[in-house]
């Protein structure tokens, strides 16, 4: 059999020319080391991500304004020496994946009716000096991977699985939407604060401290943009709810065709994270909200939550490639919505659920909003 | 020969060493990142994979000959990152028979052996996309790179036992004519499955 195997070996192309681009960095690394090696904690360079913090503005379409939002945006990654040596590596213990209780109703039903609501509901028009206001929490894991000698954002910098400390981070701010969404947008945010630590307590808390400087301090209220997707993007949501065709299907083709071609699982993964991430702005024509609501219902893998207040919670997995098992690549999008008026009051995003110390139910990033109508800016 | 340990060893007080371990093991690098996640970002993986060895270095056992088990361990870890990419990578390899030579010398019953041949290379193909990527990993470095139980265990950080029991499952997986006998196995008592 394992013969068979290695006929299937594919041919190695573009081999030199990876070696040559390797070997020059790998020589420019070299005569960068001035002194002999030492201690590795002494000299280890890791890469804090500052990850999600709350710059954004919210956007708001059409007439009649929903609400603002924060799209939070990756900070610039700063450099950091650590100076103690790491714990000793903890044992890896596979958390339990939660799964979403089952109702009666289906994800979809569920997100029909959010359509419904979010059509049908009037949302406040703003008198003069009015502004929408959403506040906004992000808490953001950040993971360290001790033999790459790593620090980033959870699923993105570094390998939720691979961790062996994590960390959270929670930031507070508000976004200030005005009656005519394309005039200006305010914004402010407080200082980040310590969430909870996992893995290695000692390497966590470190690494938190150090990450906290990379989120940087707060901000006072500031005039800002349109706010982009969480990804980033030359496009501002606006251009999105203005864009995009209405008819659930054309939208669904229509965000296909604009993230272009992937990988079983992910193709219809990256459209629902992508009209998670726009919904969750709480902003545009009631009328192409709802129509997102029915594009979301149209795609696979939901399943819903009981209701609780009012609110209702939806669950996306995508099982990444191929793999019929997929038992190491679980991606998991939650939104969690207002029934009554389709607005989003919280989103999670959470990548190889189950996999490494860091339990299951603790998303890469969750964000929660809440919107009111203030009469002045603060 | 001057093992890979020796090298590393060296490196500390002469940076320039480390190099060596680069001519040595780039190439098998490269080709296990490549077999992965492909020609682009292999280059990524394997630039990264050298310059987190050589920073790191001071940590290598000195106790361990080969750097190979070392060296691809943290390619593994590397390629965690590329995820998408890899799934993207196992698909293109399900599809890349479609794409080999298909010229037509030879007569016709060459020609049907072919045929015959190019379906059993794609039906194998496709059954080593689907499998969990961890067994695909370790049947990936046992099978292609020709690594050792032992070297495949040092590697992914598992105990031989582990690596023993995940090929045991890649043969069962792959073993055609097993799944066919357990597929009319099952349909002689009424489970039929969708497919072999």
């Amino acid at each position: 059999m394992f013969e068979d195997v290695q006929q299937t070996k594919p041919e190695i192309e573009g081999a030199e020319e990876n070696l040559a681009a390797a070997r020059a960095l790998l020589l420019t690394a070299i005569q960068q080391e001035r002194k002999p090696a030492r201690g590795r904690a002494a000299r280890r360079p890791w890469f804090v991500a500052a990850g999600i913090l709350g710059a954004v503005a919210a956007v708001t379409a059409g007439v009649l304004v929903v609400s603002g939002i924060t799209a939070p945006a990756p900070a610039p990654m700063p450099e950091a020496i650590p100076t103690q040596e790491p714990a000793p590596k903890p044992t890896r213990v596979p958390s339990p994946v939660p799964s979403p209780i089952p109702t009666p109703m289906t994800g979809a039903e569920v997100l029909q009716g959010a359509a419904n609501a979010a059509a049908g509901f009037a949302a406040p028009v703003l008198a003069p000096g009015q502004y929408l206001r959403r506040a906004w929490t992000t808490e953001t894991l950040g993971a360290f991977d001790a033999e790459l000698g790593y620090a980033g954002q959870a699923g993105y910098n570094v390998s939720r699985a691979m961790a062996s400390s994590a960390w959270v981070i929670i930031r507070s701010g508000a976004d200030y939407s005005p009656a005519e969404l394309r005039s200006q947008w305010y914004q402010e945010w407080e200082a980040p604060v310590a969430g909870s630590v996992y893995g290695d307590n000692a390497q966590a808390l470190a690494q938190q401290a150090q990450a906290l400087q990379g989120f940087g301090s707060g901000l006072a209220l500031s005039p800002s943009n349109a706010p982009r997707l969480p990804e980033g993007g030359a496009e501002d949501v606006l251009w999105f709810f203005e864009t995009m065709p209405h008819d659930p299907d054309a939208m669904i083709a229509w965000i296909h065709d604009y993230l272009g071609p992937d990988v079983q699982g992910w193709v219809d993964g990256k459209v629902g994270w992508l009209l998670i991430a726009l919904l969750s702005h709480n902003v545009g024509d009631p009328e192409m909200r709802a129509s997102m609501y029915r594009a979301l219902s149209l795609l696979p893998g939901s399943t819903v939550s009981a209701e609780q207040g009012g609110k209702r919670a939806v669950t996306f997995d995508s099982h990444l490639g191929s793999s019929e098992d997929a038992e190491t690549s679980l991606r998991r999008f939650t939104l969690t919505i207002d029934m009554a008026t389709g607005i989003v009051t919280e989103t999670t995003d959470t990548s190889e659920v189950g996999e490494g110390l860091i339990p299951a139910d603790v998303p890469n990033s969750r964000m929660t909003f809440e919107m009111s109508v203030v009469d002045s800016l603060p | 020969m001057t093992t890979d340990s020796e090298i590393i060893q060296r490196s500390l007080q002469q940076p320039a060493a480390f190099a060596e371990l680069f001519d040595r093991h780039a190439r098998a690098v490269n080709a296990f990142a490549t077999y992965r996640v492909g020609r682009h970002a292999a280059e990524d993986v394997l630039s990264e994979t050298f310059l987190v060895a050589f920073r790191r270095r001071a940590d290598f056992d000195a106790d361990v000959e080969s750097a190979a088990p070392w060296l691809l361990g943290i390619a593994s870890r590397l390629i965690r990152r590329h995820r998408t990419v890899e799934a993207k990578q196992w698909l293109s390899f399900t599809a890349s028979i479609a794409q080999q030579d298909r010229s037509s010398s030879g007569g016709l019953e060459d020609a049907l052996s072919r045929v015959d041949a190019e379906r059993e290379v794609s039906a194998l193909k496709a059954r080593i996309a689907a499998l969990a990527p961890k067994d695909r990993e370790t049947l990936l470095l046992y099978a292609w790179l020709g690594m050792s139980y032992e070297e495949v265990a040092a590697t992914l950080g598992v105990p031989v036992g582990t690596v023993r029991s995940r090929l045991n499952r890649v043969r069962r997986r792959l073993d055609s004519t097993r799944r066919i006998q357990a597929f009319e196995q099952q349909q002689k008592k009424g489970e039929t499955l969708g497919r072999v």
